[in-house]
């Protein structure tokens, strides 16, 4: 049996305190609200300010983006900005904070889609290309050496993250890959999409490790445990996003089902407890689903 | 052979282009020609390229499949750049939802990737696209290239379509998942002899790079 957190708005992207104690989430009205985990009580709402999107969270910050392009970053603990910075150029429709050292990958644009890099005052780096139609996921390595992109022409970007160089790109997949996740330890990508096929690739070469097929739905996110032995998937139905689905939990080695549990429709985020012990489920509904996995 | 624009200098000599603009110089009718030429043909209208594209499809111009439920449908259109000229080396991608609003994933049902004659016209044969909850106006998928063309990645929507109610003109903007007027498209039906299919013609033109 899960236990629920009961929202008073529609959750999507979830993020787990350092300590594990408290569970954040960002709300379909635009807000990242806090919880106890124990008790389920609200702790805390961060409202931003006008024009501000919030797009992603970590344990202790959110991101957002203004309409003009301006990036911000909110500590989740005083509900303060601790970081504006104000890129040149297009604004970014997609983003992705580097963990280690405050600079930003940044992609734009519609049809054909550019993704450069950002320094800590702002100032562009470089500027790549990345792929067609629009940027599926993104993700940097643990440490920060590395970006991918995946676009929804099927492709994935990996770069060196310092200047840009290409370190391999992925065309081999033949559908958008909705989520990918860098496994703790840095060693392992793992990517999921459309093909309801969970892919792991080597995070040094880029080359494809192996493959856990023939889910029952496509994948919609992803989670490594934090020991990186598990990997949690969450998916959605082809003909309405509002069907219930399944959470499954893998283990990485053998590609075992280690768990599989219900969710409600389409699923937001899956990200597991500090310490592995957890996995919360986020549907885009007014609550969050906390499973035991240990 | 000539140019059409030692043709048009051609005619601006002698006097055939020129009525009602003798004030202006050949050169400037000539340019005046040419702005007019430009912009003889809008680029078509982008849309988005949305999460189901999948790589690899055949060169199928028929992706109605025998048995299957849904409205036949032919699609034409012709492929031009902005000067109205034929496109060569053009690859059309084109995908859509089956009657019941499912995108096959996994496989190549309702995808194709045509290589277009250097006619620059395509047809194929398909069924009208179904509907599904989360994007509810009919659609087939757009991914257009072309040498030395701007990649161009739209959408063809149906002006029967209820989800317009009956007024596309007025309707278009609905919930904003059609982001043009001109990519809805009129549909014709045809009722026999033989079987009836609906059809719609969606022309394309492409910019130059």
């Amino acid at each position: 049996m899960a236990t629920s957190i009961n929202a008073d708005a529609n959750v999507g992207p979830l993020a787990f305190s350092v300590d594990g104690k408290s569970i954040h989430g960002l709300c379909q009205d635009l807000k990242v609200r806090t919880w106890n985990v124990a008790t389920g009580a609200l702790q805390a709402t961060l409202t931003f300010d006008k024009d501000d999107s919030p797009s992603t969270l970590t344990a202790s910050t959110a991101l957002s983006v203004a309409k003009d392009g301006t990036l911000k970053t909110w500590d989740l603990a005083t509900g303060k900005v601790t970081r504006t910075t104000k890129p040149n150029g297009p604004r970014a429709r997609r983003s992705a904070p580097s963990p280690t050292d405050g600079r930003f990958f940044i992609a734009h644009g519609e049809t054909e889609i550019k993704m450069r890099a950002i320094d800590q005052m702002g100032k562009e780096e470089y500027v790549v290309p990345s792929g067609l139609g629009g940027i599926a996921s993104m993700a940097v390595s643990p440490d920060g050496k590395n970006v991918v992109a995946a676009s929804y022409d099927a492709d994935i970007r990996a770069w060196n993250s310092r200047n840009g160089e290409l370190l391999r790109l992925i065309d081999e997949l033949p559908v958008s890959m909705f989520d990918m996740k860098f496994s703790p330890d840095g060693k392992m990508l793992a990517a999921g999409g459309a093909d309801k096929t969970l892919y792991f690739y080597d995070a040094k070469t880029f080359r494809q490790l192996r493959t856990i097929p023939k889910l029952p739905e496509m994948i919609s996110a992803l989670a490594f445990s934090p020991d990186g032995t598990r990997i949690a998937t969450g998916g959605f139905n082809e003909i309405t996003l509002k069907m219930a689905v399944k959470v499954h939990v893998f283990d990485v080695k053998s590609g075992a089902k280690v768990h599989v549990f219900d969710a409600k429709q389409r699923v937001s985020s899956v990200v597991f407890a500090p310490d592995g012990r957890s996995l919360a489920v986020s549907t885009g509904t007014k609550s969050i689903e906390v499973w035991q996995v240990a | 052979m000539k140019t059409r624009r030692e043709m048009i200098e051609n005619c601006i000599v002698r006097g055939t282009l020129l009525a009602g603009a003798t004030t202006l110089s050949n050169n400037q009718l000539l340019a005046f020609w040419e702005q007019g030429e430009a912009h003889a043909h809008k680029p078509t209208s982008t849309d988005v390229l949305g999460p189901f594209y999948r790589k690899g499809a055949p060169n199928n111009t028929t992706l109605r499949i025998n048995g299957e439920p849904g409205f036949p449908l032919r699609v034409t259109g012709k492929v031009v750049n902005t000067k109205g000229q034929k496109v060569h080396g053009v690859k059309v991608e084109m995908w859509q939802a089956d009657y019941k609003g499912l995108y096959d994933v996994e496989g190549n049902r309702y995808r194709t990737k045509l290589e277009v004659a250097d006619a620059s016209e395509y047809a194929i044969e398909t069924i009208l696209p179904g509907h599904y909850d989360d994007r509810p106006a009919q659609h087939i998928h757009y991914l257009i290239t072309a040498p030395g063309h701007k990649t161009l990645i739209t959408q063809a929507y149906f002006a029967t379509d209820p989800f317009f109610d009956g007024d596309p003109d007025k309707n278009f903007g609905k919930r904003n998942i059609v982001k043009s007027r001109e990519l809805v498209r009129p549909v014709a039906l045809y009722e026999g002899p033989g079987p009836s299919r609906a059809s719609i013609q969606f022309d394309i033109c492409l910019e130059t790079l």
